[in-house]
């Protein structure tokens, strides 16, 4: 008999068809999942960007690979999706027309520098709160590439830029480089387009702050390219998904039943970290208890910091937790961590990054081990989340939970 | 490789929370004829409304995914534009959406490759398209002409299951005849022909196991009726099949990671002869 005791997430949906395993028509119970108020898109199967309704749990497509999405609350502070008319010019006038979008309509835009005099492209303000760096995203596709400059996207300050990517096309694919600030990575989201993530640090919130587009960054070339979406934010990454003008995301919880009881087992995340890490200050990715993120009986895979994640287990009394520091996972990175309950009471914390080899954590902090408690303080596992708190931005492709103490290949294999 | 579809979401006893719509129906022919597995040319669902955009869709419990649809032989479609869309939300405000026409003819040889419908050779339609997760489903005839409506006579919408090992015997359909014997004093019988099957698996573990045990395990060996797909490249052999009498089980052999699968199909009311 298998010793997979749960599983669920994109995989799950690939092969069972549920976000949430079963096996059995008797076991088809459902998962619990909430985000009160604002509707969220995600990729579909078929390669567009569709809506969920309030309280619909997303499995977005990304690339190909299913994965549910768990994210925290966000605000686009980018105020217009009109780049004809909500947005201004800026080095001269491009032509903007309206073309066919990645949500199966016709609301993005074709902005066309045909000038090859001076670089004409779009600018908007974008009111920051507070300084730091910002979370950026743009949803483009392939026009009409200059044959040389490639086309830039950026966020400036003043005369500054704070992110200046320059992206080219091959085949419609892009390829970004980053002459200022940070380029995250890319993902597909249909119909041609794609969204390219960024990071805009040290911006000045008081200072104008603006964000603009050029389908040519050279003034003596030209050049189109087509406009879906830009979002932008005040957290450190943006939000995974993508967003239309002004709208405020509420947070996601999600969870279903867990009813084993304390054992020997061993519970595998494996995911894209979108953000979570890159925000540190405790960000949940499992949680197997109660309703209480901080007390009471429970085990945790959680992100302390932003270099580290973490493998952690309470009796209730007396906590223990195995830190994976200095994790080298980017934005980019498919993270798969294992953490191990032995019948002691004591932890195993391992990572690997991109199917590589797996890294251990570091020793279990005092008293090493504590006794396993006759029963978990709530019979729920939580994805994403501690409890019904510290939500980070989960790209949740699987998680297990086995009985007993396996590898890393073992539990991939389940 | 085989393909298997046995889920079905308009199947209200199969998913007894699911609630299954249409447009407007007034007369007997109601949307649950969709789902019953009865092929009898005048069992099927029928809209009052004609030469318009009509449907019938699916409010699951949750979301779930798909990856096939089939729309069986006693079916009015043929040469039809229709539309399967998949949405989360419950107005279909944005939704994925797969379109094909109905094809007419049965061909050899016809891949039944993502998005591409293959007319089988009873008539009955398979259609493949890219796995798509949502709660709320729709499928959608376009207006078909003046007067005209469509009929739907059985409707399969769900996750199949490709098992992962290519089955036996290499000869998947062989041929089941039934001649009832005349006697005198008893009713003559029609003559019935039809395909039986039988796929035989070693799984490779227990991981498959759990695949298998729902697909066939829970929903098969039910009684629910399954789309048996042989091969893909052939795709215009796939039949409808049930699980005849008898007893079932996937023993685990000693010395054996996976377990043995045998799955006995006999084809579900063949055409008569």
């Amino acid at each position: 008999m298998s010793d997979l005791l749960f599983f669920a997430g994109g995989e799950c949906v690939s092969r069972h068809g549920t976000i949430v395993w079963r096996e059995s028509a008797a076991q088809d119970n459902a998962s619990t999942f909430t985000r009160t108020g604002a509707v969220e898109t995600y990729v579909g199967g078929s390669g567009r960007i569709v809506k969920a309704d309030a309280n619909i749990p997303r499995v977005s497509w990304n690339d190909g690979t299913p994965s549910l999405l768990v994210e925290q609350a966000f605000i686009n502070l980018v105020s217009s999706d009109n780049f004809d008319s909500g947005w201004s010019d800026e080095g001269g006038a491009p032509t903007v027309a309206a073309t066919t979008d990645p949500a199966g309509g016709s609301t993005a835009y074709s902005i066309t520098d045909s000038d090859g005099s001076a670089a004409r492209g779009k600018k908007l303000t974008c009111s920051f709160t507070g300084d730091g760096t910002k979370g950026i995203v743009f949803v483009v596709r392939d026009r009409t590439a200059p044959s040389s400059g490639g086309q830039q996207i950026g966020v400036k300050e003043g005369s500054t830029w704070r992110m200046l990517l320059t992206i080219t096309w091959s085949n419609g694919v892009p390829s970004v480089t980053a002459t200022n600030g940070t380029y995250l990575g890319q993902r597909y989201v249909g119909n041609g387009y794609y969204a390219i993530y960024g990071a805009a640090p040290s911006v000045d919130a008081s200072e104008t702050n603006t964000i603009q587009l050029f389908p040519a960054a050279t003034a003596s070339q030209t050049g189109a390219f087509d406009v879906y979406r830009v979002n932008a934010y005040n957290a450190v990454v943006p939000q995974y998904s993508i967003q239309s003008a002004s709208v405020t995301s509420t947070v996601e919880t999600f969870y279903t039943d867990f009813v084993a009881p304390p054992q020997a087992m061993t519970v595998y995340a494996k995911f894209q970290d979108a953000g979570s890490l890159a925000q540190g200050a405790t960000r949940g990715i499992v949680h197997i208890g109660g309703t209480s993120a901080t007390s009471d009986a429970r085990f945790q895979i959680t992100v302390p910091s932003t270099s580290a994640y973490r493998v952690g287990y309470s009796d209730g009394t007396t906590g223990i937790s195995s830190d994976i520091t200095s994790s080298a996972a980017v934005w980019s990175s498919t993270v798969e961590l294992r953490g191990v309950l032995t019948a002691a009471g004591s932890l195993v914390a391992g990572q690997s990054l991109n199917g590589g080899a797996e890294t251990l954590g570091d020793a279990v902090t005092a008293p090493g081990s504590v006794p396993l408690p006759s029963a978990w303080s709530g019979e729920r596992i939580y994805i994403g989340s501690r409890a019904t708190v510290s939500q980070g931005v989960g790209v949740y492709q699987a998680i297990k939970v086995a009985r007993g103490e396996k590898t890393m290949a073992q539990m991939r294999a389940l | 490789m085989a393909h298997l579809l046995v889920e079905n979401f308009f199947n209200t006893r199969q998913f007894t929370s699911h609630t299954v719509n249409s447009s407007t129906v007034t007369s007997d022919f109601t949307v649950d004829r969709i789902a019953n597995a009865r092929r009898h040319s005048r069992n099927y669902w029928t809209p009052d409304g004609s030469n318009t955009a009509l449907h019938v869709g699916v409010v699951c419990d949750r979301v779930r995914s798909a990856n096939m649809l089939c729309i069986d032989r006693n079916s009015n479609l043929a040469g039809e534009a229709v539309r399967l869309w998949a949405s989360s939300e419950s107005d279909f405000a944005t939704y994925d959406e797969y379109t094909f026409t109905v094809p007419s003819k049965t061909y050899t040889g016809n891949y039944a490759s993502d998005k591409h419908p293959v007319r089988a050779d009873d008539g009955a339609i398979v259609y493949r398209f890219p796995e798509t997760a949502g709660r709320y489903w729709r499928f959608t005839v376009d207006a078909m002409g003046t007067g005209e409506r469509p009929r739907i006579g059985g409707l399969w919408l769900g996750k199949s299951w490709t098992p992962a090992i290519t089955p036996l015997p290499w000869d998947d359909e062989p041929k089941w005849l039934s001649v009832p014997e005349a006697r005198r004093g008893m009713p003559s019988g029609y003559v019935d022909r039809g395909r039986q099957g039988s796929i035989n698996i070693m799984l490779r573990d227990e991981t498959e196991w759990s695949q298998a045990r729902w697909h066939i395990h829970s929903l098969f060996w039910s009684g629910y009726s399954m789309w048996y797909v042989p091969e893909l490249e052939y795709a215009e052999r796939s039949w409808l099949s049930y699980a005849p009498a008898g007893s079932y089980g996937a023993a685990q052999r000693a010395g054996r990671r996976g377990r043995d699968l045998a799955v006995q199909m006999l084809e579900l009311q063949p055409t008569r002869l």
